[in-house]
């Protein structure tokens, strides 16, 4: 998938919210592509307008998203819709409250199969399958949503985006409002599942470590802007933007004590009151005055597929060895 | 399907305590009333007979309806198993008929109303909601709902005479009154059930008319959420088609709606009281007004009852109906 150009953002009484500005990204095969970002940089936004479901007050301006050679955003709604489920499938943010609740679940894996006119004879054996890679016994078909359990119900809903074998899926905080073991375990078989059916994944969320223990791929989102992206590798060891450094060294580590350097200072942007220059300067710890002036664009480092955007790098970064080492 | 019978066994111990309870309210209520029914039949009997009553007869009088100097409880006693046995009374105003005996002519008239009413005005009214919210917004959807407002804001009697006059008076296409024409023979024959259809249209168009905007808005406003919630945009995320997703929305916002449907058994009825006296058509109503005007005690007792355990029934059917559409109701109870 190639993403290009994309603003978008929300109409309000105030007028028009520009959110996303200017994203491009490219999604590759076979991975797992990372977004990431705190609360309120604009990744379900992001992921709504990938998907092409993002819908009034927002609004796309400007940009386009290819899939398969064609612009997922120019197509026919009869067209998306044959696509969604069967090429592309979208797990949402409240993945939990995905299912009809006055449906068994059974009927509402039928449901899909009837929206995609597969023949009667394959029902069961694709259900099957798809809950056999969730690991979910037959019997919860016969159950109403509400008579499982967070887990369950996030493990159903994740069988039926898979149910139809799609290449291409985005799971947007999927597994918000679910308890840490839980999480752990969904976290792997997603990953397990990628490798085996050689899926593509573009993963959201907010919580840095989940990130980076399943992704392959990261980007990093900071008021609607990309700030940095590359392999995971890359941004774990030698971050080249100080919002994906600062927000790595407030990841405690079992063993040590928490100390105020390590919390992340200032809240989210408002959106409404975006700041000169570089958005994040007024958080930054190594912005200087010239970052309250220019705002920086997307450059490459020395290795090709790793971008940032920060006036500073790599200069800062040495500081921040310095510091490291001073400490 | 899954019979729920512990649901269904909480929601009939609860109904039979409350018909038990309105029973009794219409034991106390009448007794709180000054005046007693003898006395009205008698001073008719004066008026209308011009002759005098001997007090032998009064007392007789008074005993036929069950007013008595007896003990609080006796009477009490004594009016459960009267009603046990379908003893409601005599009517004061058609004395000496019984008043189960005017009920039990009556009542399928009306019920013949009210059903054909609501069934007809719940369907319509709900495939309109359905269409407006699915269309929000747009003109259609203004259309249909101002349409709704202003039938629903309507009175009914001003309906019910405007109606009346333009189809039964001026076109003369249907009759002014009655359930059926002198001239068929009462009983399972074709002339009979056309005549009987042809002569409840009037009255059950009205009562459609005036009730159909209150579904309709009532739906329009159930499914708007529905459409917007997340289990209608995970089957749009997952390409169902454009039908099923209406239907998922639909079938979710008619729930609420079926409690609606409860309430309206009882507002139909009350209704339907004025509809048939407009349209002199030989329901309960039309005995009801009679009753009023003769305070006719008996009766308006009797047609009280009726109503209550008319709207209890109404609701206890909803209430096990609820409990086999939606499963979470059914499990909060257990
Ligand atoms: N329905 C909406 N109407 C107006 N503004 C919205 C709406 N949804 C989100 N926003 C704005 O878009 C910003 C980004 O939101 P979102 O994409 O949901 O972020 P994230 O998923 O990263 O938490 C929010 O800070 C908010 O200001
Ligand atoms: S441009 Fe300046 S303020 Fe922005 S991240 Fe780089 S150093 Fe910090
Ligand atoms: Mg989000």
């Amino acid at each position: 998938m190639e993403v290009n150009h994309i603003n978008a953002g929300y109409e309000s009484e105030n007028g028009y919210i520009s959110v996303l500005k200017d994203v491009s990204l490219t999604v590759n095969r076979d991975i797992i592509l990372g977004i990431a970002g705190e609360s309120g940089s604009g990744k379900s936004t992001l992921a709504a307008v990938l998907y092409n479901s993002f819908r009034y007050p927002g609004t796309i301006r400007s940009g386009e998203v290819i899939f398969d050679g064609k612009n997922l955003l120019k197509m026919k709604p009869n067209e998306l819709r044959k696509l969604r489920g069967t090429e592309i499938s979208f797990i949402p943010q409240a993945a939990m409250n995905a299912l009809n609740p006055v449906k068994k679940i059974r009927l509402q894996f039928y449901d899909m199969m009837i929206a995609h006119n597969i023949k009667e004879n394959d029902f069961d054996s694709k259900i099957s399958s798809s809950l056999e890679l969730v690991r979910l016994q037959e019997n919860v078909l016969d159950n109403f949503p509400h008579e499982l359990s967070g887990g369950m119900r996030q493990r159903v809903v994740i069988a039926m985006s898979l149910l139809l074998s799609p290449k291409f899926i985005i799971l947007d905080e999927p597994t918000t409002g679910l308890d840490v073991m839980v999480e752990h375990d969904i976290l792997l078989d997603i990953k397990k599942i990628q490798r085996t059916l050689g899926l593509t994944i573009v993963f959201i969320s907010h919580d840095l470590p989940i990130l980076f223990g399943i992704s392959d791929a990261i980007v990093m989102m900071y008021g609607g802007e990309i700030v940095e992206s590359g392999d995971y590798e890359d941004l774990l060891r030698n971050p080249a933007h100080p919002y994906t450094y600062q927000l790595l060294k407030s990841i405690p580590l079992i063993g040590t004590k928490i100390d105020s350097s390590m919390i992340m200072k200032g809240i989210a942007i408002d959106f409404n009151h975006i700041p000169h220059g570089c958005y994040f300067h007024p958080r930054c710890n190594f912005a200087v005055p010239k970052c309250s002036d220019i705002h920086p664009e997307l450059k490459q480092t020395d290795g090709k597929t790793h971008l940032y955007r920060c006036n500073r790098y790599p200069e800062w970064s040495r500081n921040a060895k310095l510091e490291a080492i001073g400490t | 399907m899954i019979i729920p019978y512990k649901y269904i066994l909480k929601k009939t111990a609860a109904f039979v305590a409350v018909l038990y309870g309105a029973i009794t309210l219409n034991f106390i209520l009448p007794r709180l009333i000054p005046g007693d029914p003898a006395e009205t039949v008698y001073s008719t009997i004066i008026r209308e007979g011009g002759g005098s009553v001997s007090p032998r007869y009064l007392h007789q009088l008074a005993a036929e309806y069950g007013i008595s100097n007896a003990p609080m409880y006796v009477q009490y006693y004594n009016y459960l198993v009267d009603l046990a046995h379908g003893n409601l009374g005599i009517s004061v105003a058609f004395f000496p008929e019984p008043v189960s005996y005017i009920l039990y002519h009556a009542l399928p008239w009306t019920l013949l109303l009210v059903i054909s009413s609501i069934a007809i005005s719940f369907f319509v009214g709900n495939r309109m909601g359905r269409y407006a919210g699915i269309h929000r917004n747009s003109i259609k959807d203004l259309s249909m709902d101002m349409f709704a407002m202003f039938m629903a804001s309507f009175p009914a009697f001003v309906l019910a005479f405007i109606v009346l006059d333009i189809f039964a008076l001026d076109i003369k296409l249907f009759p002014i009154g009655g359930a059926y024409s002198i001239y068929v023979n009462p009983g399972f024959n074709i002339p009979f059930i056309i005549s009987v259809i042809y002569h409840a249209v009037l009255p059950v168009l009205t009562i459609i008319l005036t009730s159909l905007g209150g579904w309709e808005l009532g739906m329009r406003n159930n499914i708007i959420p529905n459409i917007n919630s997340d289990f209608i945009s995970y089957s749009e995320n997952l390409g169902f088609k454009k039908y099923q997703v209406n239907q998922i929305a639909y079938r979710n916002a008619i729930l609420p709606n079926l409690t609606g449907f409860a309430m309206s058994v009882g507002l139909s009825v009350s209704g339907v009281i004025i509809e048939e006296s407009i349209f002199s058509y030989p329901g309960v109503g039309l005995y009801m007004i009679t009753a009023i005007d003769d305070l006719d005690y008996p009766l308006i007792q009797g047609i009280f009852l009726m109503v209550i355990i008319a709207v209890l029934v109404g609701n206890f059917i909803v209430d096990i109906l609820y409990g086999f559409f939606d499963p979470r109701i059914r499990q909060e109870s257990e």
